[in-house]
């Protein structure tokens, strides 16, 4: 083992770190300049983790479809039958029911 | 004090001192870091494009409901909505599932009325559908494009069935890969158009209401009490009245907190799994040089090592494995995500995207996550290795030599 091999390490970690640390600042913060204008032109289309609405529509839009047809809740873990949930990286809960808000 | 640092230095030489050891950790705790970084950095991706469409989209969303189901309204109604007091604009809009191409790949139509937004020609290669042509005219997503090899210009044979009869279609425009995750599988035409090839005149699936600042509370309940969703001549009250259903844009953003808690339930539930076999993993790999360490160990209990010396030297050494691993995974998720495009990740994470997707993958990584992958090397490898050593540093220093033999 080299004499200096422990400072190399160390020095190699810290750049390891810094070079993670820029990474973080240099990452895309925002959705890309033509964002907006496409979602004007849809009306606002999309919100969950799916590409298409096959398979489940609420997880590619609760606009159009404001909960999961396929959601068992009252069974334990029901409420993850449906396989777009399964390991859903952004899973969010059903709208509320018609004729109702959140702050009532 | 400057015998504890000069005993935490030791650490670094234990960490070059057992390359194969080292190396084997590392790679065992980045194997389970990296999914999880990429899975919260898509996550966060997701959410800043969610707030987005919510931002870009209707104050309400107005549908049809029957026995808890949504309907579609007819478009008559817009003329309704836009006599109460604070509405600015109604648009009906068509949302639907078609599939397209020999293989039948699903996609996503939506029709809207043409030329609503002059600076959205910037989101596609071509240009946007207009109405009046004698073909339907259809932007499409640039995944759909590349599957279904479409070129501005092409021509679609009727992928419909009409009672009018059906007409063909030609692409006039593909969405840019960068605008949106998902105009990925849309389908984009007019608004007639629309209604001509789901075969449902007269019907919208919703009306896309903006209101005047403030008034949004009050025109949905005027919009609940008092709009009509019945066919065109149907009598007050009639059995194919539908009850309006109203999605507000509150609505909506109350969904992406609540989102994040939701996901912490579901997908971290699953690492936490993956984290518990990596210790076990981590535990196997610290047999990696355990001969030596244990006789290490021995001998420096037997020139007078305390135990705790021996296990801040052992601390020391995961710090620096665990800052190692974590530090190294932020840099290849972020490689994988951003110079890769998710290369097969996003396809594990993202329903219905493509091996190489076919459109920018939305991911955003913040500090937080990152400081929680750090702590949770650091447990694995504490818990990894700590152990061992202090199986070795508490046995009499004789006994921990002859058994490293």
């Amino acid at each position: 083992m080299s004499r200096h091999g422990p400072a190399i390490l160390l020095a190699l970690i810290a750049l390891l770190s810094a070079a993670a640390a820029l990474m973080l600042g240099l990452g895309p913060a925002e959705p890309g300049p033509r964002a907006p204008a496409f979602q004007r032109l849809v009306g606002g289309l999309g919100f969950g983790p799916a590409v298409a609405p096959d398979g489940c529509t609420f997880n590619f839009d609760p606009r159009l479809c404001p909960r999961c047809g396929r959601e068992h809740g009252p069974i334990p873990g029901g409420a993850d039958f449906c396989p777009a949930h399964a390991v859903s990286v952004f899973a969010y809960p059903p709208l509320p029911p018609a004729g109702a808000t959140r702050a009532e | 004090m400057r015998a504890l640092i000069g005993v935490a230095a030791t650490g670094a030489t234990a960490v070059v001192q057992y390359p194969l050891r080292s190396v084997a950790t590392v790679a065992c705790v980045m194997a389970v870091l990296v999914p999880y970084l990429s899975g919260l950095g898509l996550s966060r991706g997701i959410e800043a494009d969610a707030d987005e469409a919510i931002r870009g989209g209707a104050d309400l969303y107005v549908t049809g409901s029957r026995f808890g189901r949504d309907v579609p309204v007819p478009v008559a109604a817009a003329g309704a909505v836009r006599q109460i007091e604070g509405v600015g604009d109604v648009i009906p809009r068509i949302v639907g599932a078609v599939s397209l191409g020999r293989e039948g790949v699903d996609a996503v139509l939506v029709g809207m009325p043409p030329g609503r937004v002059p600076e959205a020609v910037a989101c596609v290669d071509g240009r946007l559908p207009v109405a009046g042509a004698g073909r339907h005219e259809l932007a499409v997503g640039s995944e759909l494009a590349r599957r279904l090899h479409l070129r501005v210009g092409d021509v679609l044979p009727p992928f419909y069935r009409a009672r009018g009869g059906e007409r063909l279609a030609e692409v006039v425009g593909i969405f840019r890969a960068d605008v949106s995750l998902w105009q990925a599988h849309l389908v984009f035409t007019t608004f007639d158009d629309a209604q001509a090839i789901f075969d449902q005149p007269g019907l919208a699936t919703d009306l896309l209401v903006w209101c005047r600042p403030g008034y949004a509370e009050q025109v949905r309940r005027a919009i609940l009490t008092s709009v009509r969703l019945a066919p065109a001549g149907a009598p007050a009250g009639a059995a194919a009245e539908a009850r309006p259903r109203v999605t507000t844009r509150q609505d909506l953003e109350a969904l992406v907190p609540r989102g994040l808690l939701y996901r912490e339930g579901v997908f971290n539930l699953l690492f936490v799994l993956a984290f518990a076999v990596a210790i076990l993993v981590v535990l196997v790999t610290a047999g990696f040089g355990a001969t030596g360490r244990r006789r290490e160990i021995g001998i420096l209990k037997a020139t007078g090592w305390q135990t705790d010396e021996v296990l801040l030297r052992g601390g020391v050494e995961s710090l620096l494995l665990s800052l190692t691993a974590a530090a190294a995974s932020v840099l290849l998720a972020y490689a994988w995500l951003v110079g890769l495009n998710g290369y097969w990740i996003a396809s594990v994470f993202l329903a219905g995207a493509d091996t190489a997707p076919g459109f920018r993958v939305p991911f955003r990584l913040t500090p937080v996550p990152v400081l929680l992958a750090f702590l949770i090397a650091l447990a694995i490898v504490m818990s990894g290795t700590l152990y061992a050593s202090w199986r070795a540093a508490t046995a009499p220093p004789l006994a921990a030599i002859r058994s490293a033999r």
